[in-house]
């Protein structure tokens, strides 16, 4: 994620924001918003964010890892194994607070796009979706992973910004090797 | 079956990748300035919004306590509202509160991992975290922030490091 982000237009895409804390919520409303996305809808729960994405009317998924305890791995999963739901392709990314390695990879492991640690920032919040537009992955639908390819090529941090990262190993062909996973900075 | 795997790995397009390769497109420097100028407008409920999230947490840590066995569900609605805090802090600038509020994080994930209970560590957290929170420490008191920081670190470096921690 070298080099500057390429623009990218957010107007009438639909966010869904699944966080258990309302001012999380609000704040990251307001910066998607700001960028065009609309509507931007909270889901206070998983169970609530389920039925929501269920509706097939959700173009993009933010859930924090420790929405109902750490029920972000357990919506993110849900929404990639179900063949039913209209939405498990749909792009998702998951935002952690105080940040474990453990939390990492079973983000990635469930099928999350990106990993973001908070407090989101507008930039950071902007390089991560332009590179998800541009850069789409293959989709997995294996027995032991669903969800977008982890193997992708780590060029470094987007835009210039520091990036706090670590790479982690994991394959989609053995579920215990290689490749390459990112943590960005919101 | 509507559950079985395929194996397959397709490029699948969706509607959000779709549409935000179109144009008219919002470019970087335009976003990141509405984005800020958005934030901003929502710094005067920063005050109220800590002080609900400190209020849960009191309870939650009062409760959590009184359990001898831990990880208990308070101690886990702790550890989210602290990282609720911590966010917070973090988002309008007010460093001590992330500091604080980190290291209460950190000394649960702790805990959780020990299997270990330690009320007045996490009082003590909560206490410093109600006198970081305040306008008024930002203004004058960032100054105390190093002692602060050193003897909650004592607290939290009473139980070991679990493996795997970022830092």
């Amino acid at each position: 994620m070298k080099g500057p982000a390429k623009d990218i237009n957010l107007k009438n895409i639909s966010v869904l924001v699944a966080d258990s804390g309302e001012p999380a919520f609000r704040i990251t409303q307001s910066i998607l918003k700001s960028f065009g996305a609309d509507p931007v809808v909270h889901a206070r729960n998983v169970e609530q964010a389920s039925k929501l994405i269920q509706r097939g009317t959700v173009d993009l998924l933010i859930v924090n890892y420790n929405i109902d305890g750490k029920g972000g791995v357990d919506l993110v999963r849900s929404v990639r194994e179900n063949r039913r739901n209209p939405a498990r392709h749909i792009p998702i990314l998951m935002t952690l607070g105080h940040t474990t390695i453990g939390a990492v990879t079973s983000s990635r492991d469930a099928g999350a796009n990106m990993v973001l640690t908070l407090p989101l920032s507008p930039g950071g919040l902007y390089d991560r979706l332009s590179w998800v537009a541009n850069h789409p992955r293959p989709f997995v639908d294996q027995d032991n992973y669903v969800g977008p390819c982890r193997r992708f090529k780590d060029t470094g941090a987007p835009g210039g910004m520091e990036r706090r990262a670590i790479e982690i190993e994991i394959d989609d062909n053995d579920g215990d090797e290689a490749e390459a996973a990112e943590v960005s900075a919101g | 079956m509507p559950n079985k795997k395929t194996n397959e790995a397709r490029i699948v397009p969706t509607r959000f990748t779709q549409i935000a390769r179109q144009k008219p497109s919002i470019s970087r420097e335009d976003a990141i300035e509405a984005g800020q100028s958005a934030v901003t407008e929502l710094e005067p409920e920063y005050l109220e919004w800590v002080d609900g999230l400190l209020r849960e947490l009191w309870s939650a840590v009062d409760k959590a306590g009184q359990d001898d066995t831990f990880p208990n569900p308070y101690g886990e609605e702790a550890y989210g509202l602290s990282n609720q805090i911590r966010n917070l802090g973090a988002t309008f600038d007010y460093e001590a509160v992330t500091h604080v509020a980190d290291s209460f994080c950190e000394l649960i994930h702790r805990l959780t991992e020990a299997k270990r209970n330690d009320p007045h560590a996490m009082r003590t957290h909560l206490n410093a975290l109600r006198l970081v929170s305040t306008p008024t420490f930002k203004r004058e008191g960032e100054g105390e922030l190093a002692s602060l920081m050193n003897a909650l670190g004592q607290l939290v470096d009473h139980y070991p490091e679990p493996t795997g921690n970022i830092g």
